[in-house]
C-alpha cells in the first residue's frame, strides 16, 4: 500500500491482539510508516472501589496505589515488547496511552494522531475468559474517517 | 484548584423543592396527595366528619341559645400532619440551596475551604432531591399500583419485591451513573454518601437497650464467625481443587466470607492479587450482592420472617454491607428493627476484617515464597473502623437513659399515668368486664381458667400467673378504668386470647391496652432520621455500582462465588429459622 | 506542596482522611441526638 504513513494498532497483549500486531507489521513500510500504539486501560477500573465504605482511606490508598502499580507494570511490558518488534522490523514507533471506553479511546486517538489506518484484532470468541470490556465494532466502523482493518481468526 | 462548578442546577433544584412547599401549603395538591398519602387521608376524612358534627352541634346549641355561633378550628389530621412535614422539608433545603446556588452564580470562587466545601452541596441537593421523589413520590405510587393489582394479579406486587422507597432509591441511584452520568456539578457532593451512612450508623447506636445489644452481640459473633470460618475454608478448599492461583483464592475467600467489597480491597494488596482476578472478584461480588438485595427480602416475607430472623440472616447471608443495609430497609422501611439488627452484624463483620486479613497474610506467606509479612499492630490500627467507635460511644450515653427512658426503646412504652381522661374504658366496656369477672370467679369460670392458664403456661417474668392475678387485673381495670401496671397489662394481654370470652370485655381489655402505650416521641425522630439517613448514603452507594464493573463478573471467581454464596445465604436461612427466635 | 493543598477527598470521600469523615460523623449524630431531644 502506497503512502501508508501511519497504522494505529490496539493492542493490549491478547491473542486477538497478537494477530491484529502480526497483520499490521506485515501490512506497513519499512522505513515509511509508524505504528501508532494505542494502549486503553478501561473505564471500569474506576467502578472497582464499588460501594466499599468500610475501609479507611489508607486501605483504600493502598488498594488504588496497588492496583495502578499493576496496571502500569501491565502496559510497561506491552509497550517495551512492541516496540523492540517494532525497531528490529525497522518501523517508527509511537505509544498512546489512554484511560476510558475502548471504543472511544480508539475513535478519538485516530483522530488526534491523524493515522492513515486502523488495524484492530478479531471479536474475543465468546467462553474465553478476558475483561468484558470489548470494542464496539458498529460504533468503531460509523465513527471512523479512515480504512478498518480487521485481523482474521486464527484457524483453529 | 477550584472546585465549585457554575451551574444553575442548584438553584433549579432549590426551586423545584420550594415550589413543592408551596403546593403543599395552598392545597393545590391536595388531590393528588390525597392519592399519595392514601391511609392519611382516610384518618383526615375521619377527622373532618368529627369536626363537622361537633361544629353543627355547637351551632345548633348557639342557636337555641341566642348565640353567635361559635368559632371552632379543625384538628390536623394525619394527613395535615405529613403534608406539613413535606412542605417543612422541602422549605428548609429549598431554601438553603436557591441561597447557596444563587450564591455560587454571583461568587468568584478562590481556592479554599469555603470553595470545597460550596462545590459539595449539588451533590447533596441532586441525592436528596432523588431521596424526595422516590420517598414521597414514587414509593406511594408503587404500594397504590401494588394495591390495585391485587384484584387481578392475586398477590401484591409491590409488596412482594418490596418496591419501597429505599429498594427504588438505591435502583435510581445505579441508573443514574449507569444511563445518565452523575453530572459534574454533582460528582463532588455524591461522595457525602459514605459520611451519612456512618452518622446513620451511629445514631443507630441511640435505639438499642443494653440486653438487647449484648443478645445481639453475642448472636453476631457466633453466626458471622461460624459462616465467615466457613465460606473462607469453602473457598480455600474448592480454590486447590479448581487449580486456581493462590492469590485467587485468597482474594475471593476474603470477599466471599467477609464484607464483600471493602474485604477485597483490603485483602488484594495484601496477597497481591492480579489485576484480572481483582476484577472478576469484584464483579461478581457487586452482582451478588445487588441481587441479594432483592431476593433476600423478598423471600423473608414469603417465609414470614420477623426483624432478628431476616437481620441476622441478611446480614450473615448477603456479601456486601452496603447491600445488608439495603435489605434490611427495604424488609422492613418504616421501622428500623430489622436494621439494627443487621446493622451490629455488619459491625461485627467490619470488625472481623482485620483479622481476617491478618490470617490471609499468614496463610499467603506460607503458600507463596517471597511474599512479605505484614506488620500485625500496623495492620489493626490502620483497618479499625473509628465510627464504629462512635457508635459504641452513642449507645453507651443513651444507656444512661439521656435520650429516652429505658423503657422506650421499641418505640413504643407502656405509661398509666399519661392515658388520656378520653382513652379511659366507657362504662358498658367496665360491666362488661365486672360481669366476666363474677363469671370467672363462679364454679365453671374458675375451672376454665385455671385450665387455660395452665395448658397454656401463661408465665409473668418466672413465675406462673395463676387465677388470682387474673382477678386482681380485672378488678383494677374495671375499677379504675385503665391498666394500671405492665404486670395487669400482660396477664390481660394472655386473658384476652381465651375462648369464651365476653366479645365486648376482650375488645375493652384491647383498647386499654392500646390506651396504656404511648408513642416515644424522640425514639420516633431518631428513626425518622435514621431512615432519611440510610436512604441518601445508599443512594449516594448506589451511584458507585458501575455496570462495567458488574459485566466484569466472570471466571473461577464467579463459579466459586455462586456455590458459596449460594451456600452461605441457604445455610444462613436454615441456622436462623431452627435457632433464631424472636427472642428480643 | 503548597499549591496542592486543597486537592483533598478521595474518589469516595469529600475528607482529608477517614480518621475526620468518622469524627465528623460523630459530631452530626451528637448534634442530631440532642437537637432531637431538645426540640421534642
Amino acid at each position: 500500500m502506497k503512502n501508508l504513513k501511519s497504522i494505529l494498532l490496539a493492542h493490549h497483549g491478547t491473542a486477538g491482539a497478537l494477530l491484529a500486531e502480526a497483520l499490521a507489521l506485515e501490512t506497513a513500510v519499512a522505513g515509511q510508516t509508524q505504528i501508532v500504539h494505542l494502549l486503553v486501560v478501561p473505564d471500569f477500573w474506576d467502578g472497582m472501589q464499588g460501594d466499599d465504605w468500610l475501609n479507611n482511606a489508607s486501605t483504600r490508598d493502598a488498594f488504588g496505589s496497588y492496583v495502578e502499580g499493576l496496571l502500569e507494570a501491565d502496559v510497561k511490558q506491552q509497550l517495551r515488547a512492541l516496540e523492540g518488534r517494532c525497531a528490529e522490523l525497522g518501523f517508527a514507533y509511537k505509544p498512546v496511552m489512554r484511560q476510558g471506553d475502548p471504543t472511544q479511546c480508539l475513535l478519538e486517538t485516530a483522530v488526534q494522531e491523524a493515522v492513515s489506518m486502523v488495524v484492530i484484532g478479531p471479536p474475543r470468541p465468546r467462553g474465553v475468559p478476558g475483561y468484558r470490556s470489548r470494542m464496539d465494532i458498529v460504533k468503531l466502523a460509523r465513527g471512523l474517517h479512515v480504512p478498518l482493518l480487521m485481523a482474521a481468526r486464527a484457524s483453529t | 484548584m477550584v472546585y465549585t462548578i457554575k451551574s444553575s442546577a442548584l438553584l433549579i433544584i432549590g426551586i423545584i423543592m420550594l415550589a413543592w412547599a408551596g403546593l403543599n401549603n395552598s392545597g393545590t395538591i391536595d388531590g393528588m396527595q390525597s392519592y399519595l398519602l392514601a391511609s392519611d387521608y382516610k384518618d383526615h376524612a375521619k377527622v373532618m366528619k368529627k369536626y363537622e358534627a361537633q361544629l353543627k352541634a355547637a351551632t345548633d346549641k348557639a342557636a337555641v341559645a341566642g348565640e353567635p355561633a361559635p368559632e371552632m378550628k379543625m384538628p390536623a389530621s394525619k394527613f395535615d400532619q405529613s403534608k406539613a412535614t413535606q412542605s417543612k422539608m422541602s422549605n428548609f433545603f429549598g431554601g438553603a440551596f436557591v441561597l447557596i446556588g444563587l450564591f455560587t452564580l454571583v461568587w468568584k470562587p478562590k481556592p479554599g475551604n469555603l470553595d470545597y466545601f460550596v462545590s459539595v452541596v449539588p451533590g447533596i441537593a441532586y441525592i436528596l432531591l432523588i431521596a424526595f421523589i422516590v420517598r414521597w413520590g414514587l414509593d406511594p405510587i408503587f404500594g397504590n399500583l401494588g394495591k390495585a393489582a391485587e384484584g387481578t394479579l392475586g398477590w401484591n406486587f409491590a409488596k412482594i419485591f418490596n418496591l419501597n422507597y429505599v429498594v427504588l432509591g438505591i435502583v435510581i441511584g445505579i441508573i443514574a451513573v449507569n444511563v445518565f452520568r452523575i453530572p459534574a456539578w454533582a460528582a463532588n457532593g455524591v461522595r457525602t454518601a459514605r459520611f451519612f451512612l456512618k452518622t446513620g450508623v451511629i445514631l443507630l447506636g441511640t435505639l438499642y437497650s443494653a440486653a438487647e445489644l449484648a443478645q445481639l452481640g453475642g448472636l453476631s459473633v457466633v453466626m458471622i464467625g461460624a459462616f465467615v470460618l466457613g465460606s473462607v475454608g469453602m473457598v480455600l478448599f474448592m480454590g486447590k481443587r479448581m487449580g486456581t492461583p493462590n492469590s485467587m483464592t485468597a482474594v475471593l475467600s476474603s470477599g466471599m466470607g467477609v464484607c464483600g467489597v471493602s474485604a477485597t480491597v483490603a485483602a488484594a494488596p495484601v496477597v497481591q492479587a492480579k489485576a484480572e482476578e481483582i476484577a472478576y472478584t469484584i464483579g461478581t461480588i457487586l452482582i451478588w450482592g445487588v441481587g441479594c438485595m432483592f431476593v433476600f427480602p423478598t423471600i423473608g416475607h414469603l417465609l414470614n420472617m420477623g426483624p432478628v430472623q431476616f437481620g441476622a440472616w441478611a446480614g450473615t447471608g448477603i456479601l456486601n454491607s452496603a447491600q445488608v443495609a439495603g435489605a434490611a430497609l427495604a424488609f422492613d422501611p418504616r421501622s428500623i428493627e430489622t436494621l439494627k439488627v443487621a446493622e451490629i452484624f455488619n459491625i461485627t463483620r467490619v470488625l472481623f476484617l482485620p483479622v481476617i486479613v491478618l490470617w490471609l497474610a499468614a496463610w499467603y506467606v506460607k503458600h507463596e515464597e517471597g511474599a512479605q509479612k505484614v506488620n500485625l499492630t500496623q495492620v489493626l490500627v490502620a483497618k479499625f473502623p473509628v465510627f464504629v467507635l462512635g457508635f459504641i460511644a452513642m449507645f453507651a450515653l443513651s444507656s444512661t437513659g439521656v435520650f429516652a427512658p429505658a423503657g422506650h426503646y421499641k418505640g413504643k412504652y407502656f405509661s398509666s399515668s399519661e392515658i388520656k381522661e378520653d382513652k379511659l374504658l366507657k362504662s358498658d366496656e367496665t360491666s362488661a368486664l365486672q360481669g366476666e369477672l363474677d363469671r370467672l370467679r363462679g364454679a365453671e369460670g374458675s375451672q376454665a381458667l385455671s385450665k387455660y392458664l395452665t395448658e397454656n403456661h401463661v408465665t409473668l417474668g418466672k413465675r406462673n400467673v395463676t387465677s388470682d392475678d387474673v382477678y386482681t387485673a380485672l378488678t383494677e381495670l374495671a375499677a379504675n378504668k385503665k391498666i394500671m401496671t405492665r404486670e395487669e397489662d400482660s396477664v390481660l394481654e394472655s386473658l384476652a386470647k381465651m375462648d369464651g370470652l365476653d366479645e365486648t370485655a376482650k375488645e375493652a381489655i384491647g383498647t386499654a391496652h392500646k390506651a396504656a402505650y404511648h408513642t416515644s416521641k424522640s425514639i420516633k425522630e431518631y428513626r425518622n432520621w435514621i431512615a432519611w439517613l440510610f436512604a441518601f448514603g445508599l443512594i449516594g452507594l448506589g451511584m458507585q455500582i458501575t455496570g462495567k464493573a458488574l459485566k466484569q463478573a466472570g471466571g473461577a471467581p464467579l463459579v466459586i462465588g455462586g456455590v458459596v454464596g449460594t451456600a452461605k445465604a441457604i445455610g444462613s436461612l436454615i441456622v436462623v429459622m431452627l435457632f433464631v427466635k424472636e427472642f428480643i | 506542596m503548597s499549591e496542592q493543598k486543597f486537592e483533598r477527598g478521595t474518589n469516595l470521600s469529600i475528607f482529608v482522611s477517614d480518621r475526620r469523615e468518622d469524627i465528623a460523623a460523630l459530631i452530626f449524630a451528637f448534634a442530631i441526638a440532642f437537637g432531637v431531644l431538645l426540640t421534642s
